[in-house]
């Protein structure tokens, strides 16, 4: 029942641009290298095959060809700026071998809508909605997977939800020192009001 | 069942009260409920084929199974795509159910026998009578027999205290207002949110019941789930949190006339004019969800209680006739996040504890309500949830960030170190979601998508733009916001700037007046009755909109019964 990443569908471009957004965005390494996976998964089941291209073109591949689109246009936006570098991701399509800021940036021109909406890949193409929106969508995603229980389920983490199981405390419970679900807390202070009269007002 | 008297389009917050009160009279209801039930022996394992039909016993919910999926992770639970509480089908290996936007959006909706009560904080108030008055086709003083009588089945209590509510009080008294202890809100103040969630429990702190025995009790237990989805109780019915999948629901089954249908998707609502001139309702053309077989169903009344984007969306997707307020008049609360950070210090001095642990308690707990403008309350929320609800969603650049008294400064991403420093302080932070009192424009709603389509025909588009006078209330409660935490002690502010296209209270899309009479049924089609937060006049002047709902969809059976059966 296990549903890995698959790596026939899952080109290296793809990987690597999507942990470079992660990267950028938590700057955190090793972390980097566990929650791309969690973003990966989860754009590729965020849309139906009604709109995107179903098995076929996964929507992560479409989301990286899209951020390398907005890598192309920060380049001409702020030419002179940019300089060829040594880079920290191997060289896969443009996105991956920015800085981590002009990442950010690039990220940006999607929410501002400053990339040509005729030319990007599909599902985006001329879809604003949804173009603007993946700023949002990858970070929150990137929080998402990198808070939650999600590190935790370790090697099921993969799998169908009904076959995870947690493995380990998860990576960002640790940083927030957050003590996981809990039966209950005693840590009742009184109640500032009780029950209302009839009518629904209350006299204290 | 067979041959129903009604059917009921939607087992969330209003269908469950409809489908209750009308199998109290002795009517035959099925409910037909697009997503799955958790809980149900019938299905042990909802997300996976093989379970049943439908279910009208109340013997077949069960506490332990409810337990096993209620298992309070955030990821499981709320991930849009694919936890339990997504707006999908049951499978969850399929992606969720689509619905676009010519801008950002995102829609926190749930599919589900509970619909979105099973991921909601439970927050009951009235609407304020401000609201009401003058512009309903109804009067608030209309409106109260039926809050009470909503408010004594979920039941309703005001919220206890625990440090995030008396860190809120502190600061709202520091600004100058005052407690309001009413349900009837007329002035400015704060008090504990009226929530549906029981009292807590009495043993709380008896240290020889363990923690875990409590929570197989009766009664609240301070635990902090409220929004991953409450599992505590004895029984089903005796959940702490009401949800109407363990409220309403198990009374529904109670009356021995109410039987459910998950995994059904209402694709057609069928009409007939044969036995009088007046088009009429007469069933449903429904889609399993697993199989993708279709099924008509016939009923003398169709209740409607799909939520603000799926009623309108039926309603054209049927070819019902035309009415230029189907779909249009959305208010969402346009809402805002606002996060305070403490020190150890100041939290000391306050609240007598190093740290405000924002997991304790009802997730939301205490309110500011502010007639004219809209409401504040507290939200406190598990670690990836407040990571991606404070410092994840902006509407352009990212979130705007305040150190002590020093100017408002624009940080274009809080990531990084930044988002580090904050994380690490998650247990002294106090987030507040700021509720607006929003204006109905008719530009805004639901409409549908002129070349995309789904199994159940073409997808939903929604737009949303804000009104001048909208942004204006906004940017006062923020104010207001960001003032009382301020006042509180809060040594970082750091206001979200969320995107208007946030979609968690969505109403008026099937205004009363417009598509509906003040009955709940429809102008146009005979015996149609709504019966969600669609039919609501206007955003109840920035009020939580479920109590609301639930009120109306009481009075909406009763005045159903008293038309077409009695």
């Amino acid at each position: 029942m296990i549903k890995p990443l698959n790596s026939e569908i899952h080109d290296s471009h793809t990987v690597i641009t999507i942990k470079a957004a992660v990267d950028a965005i938590l700057q955190a390494p090793p972390m980097d290298e566990v929650i791309y996976g969690y973003v990966i998964a989860v754009l590729d089941q965020t849309l139906p095959s009604t709109i995107n291209q179903g098995e076929t073109i996964p929507f992560s591949k479409q989301t990286a060809s899209l951020l390398d689109m907005a890598a192309i246009q920060l380049m001409y936006l702020e030419k002179g700026r940019y300089s060829y570098r040594m880079s920290a991701f191997p060289r896969e399509g443009v996105f991956s071998t920015l800085s981590r800021s002009e990442r950010l940036r690039a990220i940006n021109l999607l929410e501002r809508l400053e990339v040509p909406l005729e030319s990007l890949p599909e599902p985006f193409t001329n879809n604003p909605g949804l173009t603007q929106s993946m700023k949002n969508t990858i970070t929150q995603l990137t929080f998402l997977g990198y808070y939650s229980e999600w590190t935790g389920y370790g090697s099921t983490r993969f799998n169908r939800p009904e076959y995870k199981r947690i493995e380990y405390f998860p990576m960002g419970w640790i940083q927030t020192k957050y003590p996981g679900p809990a039966f209950g807390y005693r840590k009742l202070r009184g109640l500032l009001l009780g029950v209302p009269n009839k009518g629904g007002n209350h006299h204290v | 069942m067979s041959n129903p008297d009604v059917i009921v389009i939607g087992a969330g917050g209003g269908g469950a009260v409809i489908a209750k009160e009308l199998g109290e009279k002795g009517l035959k209801v099925l409910i037909v409920e697009a997503g799955p039930w958790y809980g149900n022996q019938k299905w042990p394992n909802p997300n996976l084929p093989s379970g049943d039909k439908e279910s009208s016993e109340k013997s077949d919910l069960d506490i332990t199974l409810y337990r096993q999926q209620m298992n309070k992770y955030e990821d499981n639970m709320n991930n849009l795509v694919t936890g339990r509480f997504r707006w999908g089908p049951a499978n969850r290996d399929r992606a969720p159910w689509i619905r676009l936007a010519p801008h950002k959006q995102i829609i926190w909706q749930s599919a589900g026998v509970g619909g979105s009560t099973q991921h909601y904080t439970a927050n009951s108030p009235r609407a304020f009578p401000s609201a009401i008055d003058q512009f309903w086709p109804l009067s608030y003083r209309e409106l109260i027999p039926y809050y009470e009588k909503v408010e004594a089945t979920l039941p309703v209590h005001f919220a206890p205290t625990t440090a995030k509510e008396e860190l809120f009080y502190f600061g709202a008294k520091r600004a100058g207002w005052n407690l309001n202890a009413t349900l009837n809100v007329t002035s400015p103040g704060y008090r504990p949110q009226p929530n549906a969630i029981l009292p807590v429990n009495k043993d709380l702190n008896n240290i020889n019941v363990s923690l875990e025995q409590l929570s197989w009790m009766e009664g609240c237990t301070l635990c902090g789930h409220c929004i991953n989805g409450c599992p505590h109780g004895p029984s089903v019915e005796k959940v702490a949190k009401r949800s109407t999948n363990v409220s309403y629901i198990p009374l529904a089954l109670s009356t021995g006339n109410v039987t459910i249908r998950p995994n059904s998707f209402t694709i057609k609502i069928l009409t007939d004019t044969s036995y009088s001139r007046e088009l009429h309702a007469a069933g449903v053309r429904i889609r399993d969800t697993w199989t993708g077989e279709e099924e008509e169903l016939r009923a003398k009344v169709v209740v409607l209680a799909g939520g603000s984007i799926e009623s309108p969306r039926l309603w054209l997707n049927s070819n019902l006739p035309e009415n230029p307020w189907v779909g249009k008049g959305l208010t969402n609360h346009y809402m805002d996040w606002v996060t305070g950070i403490f020190n150890e210090k100041d939290l000391m001095s306050i609240l007598g504890e190093t740290d405000i642990n924002p997991f304790i308690g009802h997730t939301c707990g205490a309110r500011f309500d502010f007639p004219g403008f809209g409401s504040l309350q507290t939200a406190g929320m598990s670690p990836g949830l407040t990571a991606s609800l404070s410092y994840g969603i902006s509407q352009f650049g990212w979130s705007i960030y305040q150190k002590e008294q020093s100017k408002w400064e624009f940080h274009h991403q809080l990531v990084g170190s930044k988002l580090k420093d904050l994380m690490v302080n998650y247990r002294k932070t106090l987030n507040i979601l700021i509720i607006t009192d929003d204006e109905v424009d008719q530009r805004n709603g639901v409409n549908l998508h002129p070349t995309v389509s789904d199994e159940h025909g073409p997808v939903p588009i929604l737009s949303y733009t804000p009104t001048k006078k909208s942004i204006k209330k906004r940017k006062e409660l923020m104010k207001m916001a960001t003032y009382v935490l301020h006042k509180a002690g809060a040594k970082e502010i750091i206001s979200s700037n969320w995107p208007a296209g946030i979609m968690i209270h969505l109403e008026s899309t099937m205004r009363m007046g417009f598509v509906v009479d003040s009955n709940g049924e429809a102008y146009q089609v005979k015996q149609l009755f709504i019966a969600d937060n669609s039919v609501h006049f206007n955003g109840l002047g920035g009020v939580n909109p479920t109590l609301t709902t639930q009120a109306l969809a009481t009075r909406t059976g009763e005045k159903l019964f008293e038309k077409y059966f009695n």
